[in-house]
């Protein structure tokens, strides 16, 4: 049980890294990856929305969809899921502290069309653990408590994807780069030096 | 006049801002289906399919959609779209649609179909919008098979899954592949579309100043004679 | 507000339009659903197509419950390909790495011809990999060492199962090097889907 929480966390954080092994999730990487501090703020608005539409998407998905025969619907529901959930967020927050809104509620509108939060509600489908989890033995049935570890995990991966590029693009903005290498080129460069790196976990 | 306007459209659509390289739109899905070219095809045919008939759609109901539910009346539609190119893939294409996997349902956060739906589609009458939407998704398409033609190449040594050559570069084949092509990609397109801007404007330039068969004008001072 | 006045509204009219988006959607998404359905038998197919390399319609043939373990492993399932009459069998071989305690899960397409009293084996025509029980070098077994169980067709014919000794090799002899022991639960799949032929489907043949 332990080993196999172990390799669900070190799957969804490294070795199938959200960004940069399973390219979920690139637009805000791209976008609002230019500081650190705006990279941690994404990043934990994305894991804590992620978490929530998986608390809602997974048992609506397995215990009513799948027994309605209404599987084919499940793109338009888990979109609409997602989106009512950011809009709720965003208004709780508001509420509930207004510094942290300022820091982080203006990612929010942008969350609902990152394919991050939708990719983990489909890929948390399978019926078999390993189906998510490359590397465990088959056999292992899906349920809530994997779901729920799995996408906070896929969140943390995510998050940490994001301040590494925050920091890398800080130092880069002083750098002489060549006219047409600068912004999204020189960018993707640095992302595949860094998805080298997150490569070796998967060798493992 | 419309052949003019209708041309323009698609050149913007193919070329000045074509979503791949030049806006960087809808990575996800280039970075994760450029493993072959094949797919890579695939899923810029795909993404075209969705934007066409999301656009004409979406045109068509532009007067009947009111403005404060624009938003989710669009994600239905495109999802719509979406679920309806799912089913026809898993049933006549499944090597394709195994291919995709989870991209498949991600087309519908694609930011290049919502994005055209809400700049363009939503002001704009319906051939305008189908020939926005086949433009715009050509334009990714040839940007999503140029990637994935150069990484399949120099990945496993093939050419639309024809063996070529006999190299095999991993590194290609692997993520951090995909980040370094599509980025020397997007540099290179970028700088071969500025200098065709600059040579076509001088091209131009030159042009006003001396037009065919025109003759040269005369010297100021002579004229006064 | 008077109801009247509600039906008027801006808000009713956004509330009305986007539950006739969504009802129309759904009610052609149900119906495309219906029109592009994929019935499990067509699933199936599909599934076996892959491992067969070419699209063939099959069906499922019922393991006899006492001869689906044989002294070299056990049947899992068998297909008959109704196109060309052959059976796709899969099936575990025992006798692995890991003192003898690993398996190999292998599918086997056995090709026979219907003759007077039953159907009699032709040979091997396909041998492909699907799973293995700690194999630690499974990668070792190379397509060649798969295409060799389908170069003896005439000693199965006659009879013969394959082995993977290397201290006394003979004709049906197949091993990858390096991999002795991964080559005997190999061979031991394979020999497991010919002895169940030669049991139970040949229908008293041989």
């Amino acid at each position: 049980m332990a080993a196999t929480i172990l390799l669900i966390v070190i799957s969804a954080v490294f070795s199938q890294n959200f960004i940069l092994v399973k390219f979920l999730g690139i637009c805000p990487f791209l976008g609002v990856s230019k500081k650190v501090s705006s990279g941690v703020s994404m990043g934990i608005a994305v894991t804590l929305v992620m978490v929530l539409a998986t608390l809602v998407t997974w048992p609506l998905y397995t215990y009513i969809m799948v027994p309605l025969g209404i599987e084919y619907l499940e793109i338009i529901f888990f979109i609409f899921v997602i989106a009512a959930l950011v809009q709720m967020l965003e208004k709780i927050i508001e509420k509930l502290s207004p510094a942290l809104y300022r820091s982080m509620g203006i990612y929010l509108p942008l969350i609902t069309t990152n394919c991050a939060i939708l990719g983990v509600a489909e890929l948390l489908l399978v019926s078999d653990l390993s189906g998510v989890v490359p590397g465990l033995e088959a056999g292992i049935s899906m349920n809530l408590g994997f779901a729920l570890l799995y996408a906070l995990c896929a969140g943390v991966g995510f998050t940490l994807a994001m301040v590494l590029m925050g920091g890398v693009r800080e130092k880069m903005e002083k750098l002489p780069v060549a006219k047409c290498m600068k912004g999204f080129p020189i960018t993707m460069v640095a992302a595949s030096f860094m998805a080298m790196a997150f490569y070796v976990f998967a060798l493992l | 006049m419309n052949a003019k306007k209708y041309g323009k459209i698609a050149y913007d659509g193919l070329i000045t801002n074509n979503a791949t390289f030049k806006l960087v739109l809808g990575t996800c899905a280039t970075l994760g289906m450029s493993t072959s070219a094949v797919n890579s095809f695939g899923m810029g045919i795909s993404v075209t399919v969705v934007l066409l008939l999301s656009n004409v759609i979406i045109s068509l109901l532009r007067k009947v959609i009111p403005n404060t539910v624009r938003i989710p009346a669009f994600i239905v539609i495109i999802a719509t779209m979406v679920t309806l190119l799912r089913m026809v893939l898993e049933k006549y294409i499944p090597d394709l649609y195994d291919a995709m996997g989870v991209f498949l349902p991600l087309i519908v956060v694609n930011c290049v179909i919502l994005g055209r739906a809400e700049a363009f589609a939503s002001k704009n009458p319906v051939l305008d919008s189908a020939i926005d939407g086949v433009a715009t998704g050509l334009g990714l398409t040839f940007a999503l098979t140029l990637i994935g033609v150069i990484r399949e190449f120099l990945g496993s040594g093939s050419f639309f899954g024809i063996k070529v050559m006999d190299f095999t570069i991993g590194f290609f084949t692997n993520s951090a592949g995909a980040f370094f092509v599509y980025g020397i990609c997007i540099a290179l397109f970028v700088l071969v579309t500025n200098r065709a801007e600059l040579a076509r404007r001088a091209g131009k330039a030159r042009t006003l100043r001396i037009p065919d068969g025109a003759q040269p004008l005369p010297e100021p001072g002579k004229e006064e004679n | 507000m008077t109801v009247k006045e509600f039906f008027k509204s801006n808000a009713f009219k956004s509330l009305a339009v986007l539950i006739a988006i969504v009802l129309v959607a759904g009610a052609l998404l149900a119906i495309f659903n219906d029109i592009l359905y994929i019935s499990d038998e067509e699933r199936l197919n599909r599934t076996l197509s892959k491992i067969y390399g070419e699209s063939v319609s099959a069906q499922p043939v019922e393991v006899s419950a006492e001869d689906a373990e044989n002294e070299y492993g056990t049947v899992n399932s068998i297909y008959f390909i109704t196109d060309d009459g052959n059976y796709l069998v899969n099936t575990t071989g025992k006798g692995g790495f890991r003192d003898g305690a690993g398996t190999v899960t292998l599918w086997t397409v056995i090709a026979c011809t219907e003759g007077e009293g039953g159907k009699a084996l032709t040979g091997i025509e396909k041998v492909v990999y699907e799973s293995n029980e700690g194999q630690t070098y499974i990668s070792t077994l190379s397509g060649a060492f798969y295409e060799g169980f389908t170069q003896k067709n005439d000693l199965i014919a006659a009879g013969g199962y394959f082995n993977a000794d290397k201290n006394a090799p003979d004709d049906l002899t197949n091993i990858a090097t390096g991999a002795s022991q991964s080559s005997n639960a190999a061979c031991n799949a394979v020999n497991t889907a010919l002895c169940y032929f030669r049991a139970v489907l040949s229908g008293g043949a041989q």
